[in-house]
């Protein structure tokens, strides 16, 4: 047994059920089998803006999450998060700062903002870091293929053919 | 101008308004995280739209026009290779690039390249340049967009001018919820509608197809043929590829518009739009340059040719069906010069001086340079325009001739050729620059019957292969972007189904995940 450790992580919407007949539906569901649970490492931040656009003033506000291993931003609906405890070995380990992440959402968050409303503005983005959340994700095995299978979206991708 | 045309073109902005903000209302409250989730539930089609009408710029309504005009049927090689142009780019780098740019954590086109061949030349030289081009372009933009102010209000030109640059100002610094993919989408359906109409319009006049012919063929019967006027370009296949490359081959190397792929939602749905997007253009893309060819007959002694299709509109529709008309176009015009400024100030100020003047730079310092370039371009293009405006077909076809040459094999072999590598692509942007930009500076087309584009992209290309090949041993391709490339080609033994259904977003985790995963099998074995 290894050592436990109470993290933030996102509330699950796919559990392992779930993941085996997501894969099960592309692949053979008879083949499918869960291999691990990882769990992920991102900074959440609540990104706030705000703009006068030609119908007027407009506060927008958005979950950003950055990647903690590589720095990637993304946008995100909103989720619920809940306190759990993980193994030590399912959690990848945060390689960023906070600080370089909060740049990276100021940056990722300004420019997704200004490619959506297409237009060259301030929108004065100001980001409140929530700190570090994990999301889980399934690593399911279906013949000799390992799928990746994210547990808020279902949503899949293939990592490798052995 | 009559007062319904008048009339129709403020309806028709009125409905776009209120599109735009029906649209910015449906997710609203605060939280208007669609926003920022970039059209995520845009259907294929809607997305196909939106990306003509803001492609789709003053050059089809203009340049188009004016060529056909003058050369008769031999602009249709043009029209060829657009037709299919942009599902070429998206089956050739699309879904790659898209996959690349996430794993190597580039928002911008340009910073794309450099996190590719990883050089700060790259990024100074390659924004450079595309700041400059697209300056260029703008002003196409201006020029055409001016023109048409002039036609639909009767104003003088330079007072049409200043009103469509100050429009396309405040469009680009406070536009929001105008543009938002559904008023693209519908303006998309105007455009569509709008050509088609003035040309059954336009066929109608002259009795039919044949009867067009015959009285084409009257005036001069070589416009009739493949070969231009006069049969100026007989046998000169090097002018002919040229003309087909340039918007078939030539968008892969535009940076605004492969910048699209960095954005792409499923490659899935990429897949169906670029259908639809070809379906529109089959209809679209055509119609100006034969409507140019009509109003040879239909507008004898026409002064300015790239008013061709403005004024077949005016002389043969409705008022009411001309103000709606002629509203889309110019809504198209100022839509694509809004795209256009969006990324020359980005580039500018993200690319350019956030990356090599100020690296502390705060959002607002950001905007100020883009503003400030913005202006800038705005009171050059308002001052060429005015004093000696060149032709909208020049404009753009100088601009995008040069961005094709300079940077197709750039953003092509970034994904397909592991051994294209920093000091190849450097050569090869140089190079396929200056050899475009030399040949329409000199006019070298008629000395040695090539097209700028067909000299440019030749040379870029031999250049990009010559250098990475001969400098493999100094400046190998770093192994993470090696193994990025993998990732994002990889097909393998993976079934196609799982493909299919992968979402790419999930791409750079699952490289980390994998990556985790051998140090701890390697930590193990230990």
């Amino acid at each position: 047994m290894t050592n436990g450790e109470s993290v933030l992580c996102m509330r699950e919407q796919v559990d392992a059920v779930g993941a085996l007949r997501i894969v099960g539906s592309i692949g053979d569901t008879s083949k499918a089998a869960i291999e691990r649970k990882i769990y992920y490492p991102y900074f959440w931040f609540r990104a706030r803006c705000r703009t006068t656009t030609l119908l007027g003033r407009r506060v927008v506000s958005a979950n950003c999450l950055i990647d903690a291993r590589n720095g990637l931003g993304a946008t995100a609906d909103s989720f619920e998060t809940e306190a759990s405890m993980v193994e030590a070995d399912a959690l990848l380990a945060a390689r960023t700062t906070v600080g370089e992440a909060d740049r990276a959402a100021r940056r990722f968050v300004a420019h997704s903002f200004g490619r959506s409303l297409r237009m060259l503005a301030d929108f004065g983005v100001t980001t409140k870091a929530l700190g570090l959340v994990y999301k889980a994700f399934w690593l399911v095995r279906v013949g000799g293929l390992t799928v990746l299978v994210d547990s808020m979206t279902g949503s899949v991708y293939p990592m490798k053919a052995q | 101008m009559s007062t319904t045309v008048i009339v129709f073109l403020v309806l028709y902005y009125v409905v776009v308004l209120g599109i735009g903000y029906w649209a910015a209302r449906r997710g609203a409250g605060e939280n208007l995280e669609g926003y920022l989730l970039g059209g995520r539930n845009v259907g294929p089609m809607t997305t196909a739209l939106t990306l003509q009408s803001t492609t789709m710029s003053g050059y089809m309504f203009l340049g188009a026009g004016g060529l056909g005009f003058a050369q008769g049927y031999w602009a249709l090689w043009y029209a060829v290779g657009d037709i299919g142009g942009g599902v070429l780019n998206l089956s050739v780098i699309g879904r790659r690039m898209r996959k690349l740019s996430q794993m190597l954590g580039a928002l911008t086109s340009i910073e794309y390249l450099e996190k590719r061949y990883p050089s700060p030349a790259i990024r100074l030289i390659g924004g450079t340049l595309t700041v400059f081009l697209l300056g260029f372009y703008v002003l196409a933009q201006l020029i055409a967009g001016g023109k048409g102010m002039a036609l639909v209000t009767g104003m003088p030109y330079p007072v049409a001018l200043a009103i469509a640059v100050l429009v396309i100002l405040i469009y680009t610094f406070m536009g929001g919820y105008l543009a938002v993919a559904y008023t693209d989408f519908f303006q998309s359906l105007i455009m569509l509608v709008g050509v088609v109409w003035i040309m059954s319009a336009a066929l109608a006049e002259l009795g039919g197809p044949t009867a067009a012919h015959a009285q084409i063929a009257a005036v001069d019967p070589t416009l009739l043929t493949m070969w231009g006027k006069d049969l100026g370009f007989e046998g000169q296949w090097g002018v002919v590829a040229g003309a087909l490359l340039i918007f078939s081959v030539g968008y892969m190397g535009w940076p605004h518009v492969v910048t699209r792929h960095m954005a792409m939602t499923r490659p899935a749905t990429a897949r169906r739009a670029g259908a639809w997007a070809t379906l529109w253009n089959l209809f679209f893309v055509p119609t100006p340059y034969v409507l140019g060819v009509l109003a040879v007959v239909i507008l004898p002694g026409l002064a300015d040719p790239e008013m061709a299709i403005f004024e077949i509109a005016v002389k043969l529709l409705p008022a009411a069906v001309t103000g709606l008309v002629m509203a889309a176009i110019m809504a198209a015009i100022m839509s694509t010069a809004d795209s256009l400024l969006l990324q020359t100030g980005s580039i500018a100020s993200r690319d350019l001086y956030e990356r090599f003047i100020n690296p502390k730079a705060t959002e607002k310092q950001m905007v100020a340079v883009s503003r400030g370039l913005v202006l800038i371009i705005a009171v050059i293009g308002y001052a060429v325009a005015l004093v000696e405006p060149p032709t909208v077909f020049s404009i753009v076809v100088f601009a995008t001739t040069v961005l094709g040459s300079a940077f197709l094999p750039a953003y092509v072999c970034a994904v397909w050729w592991r051994r294209a590598n920093t000091p190849g692509a450097l050569a090869s942007i140089v190079a396929g620059a200056t050899v475009a930009f030399v040949w329409e500076a000199n006019g070298l087309v008629d000395s040695t019957q090539l097209h700028p584009m067909l000299a440019g992209v030749t040379t870029s290309t031999i250049a990009m292969v010559v250098v990475s090949l001969l400098t493999q041993r100094s400046s190998p391709v770093p192994p993470h972007i090696l193994d990025a490339m993998t990732e994002s080609d990889r097909v393998g033994p993976i079934p196609e189904r799982f493909l299919r259904a992968a979402d790419s977003s999930l791409a750079p985790a699952a490289s980390e995940v994998a990556h985790a995963l051998r140090e701890e099998v390697r930590n193990d074995q230990r």
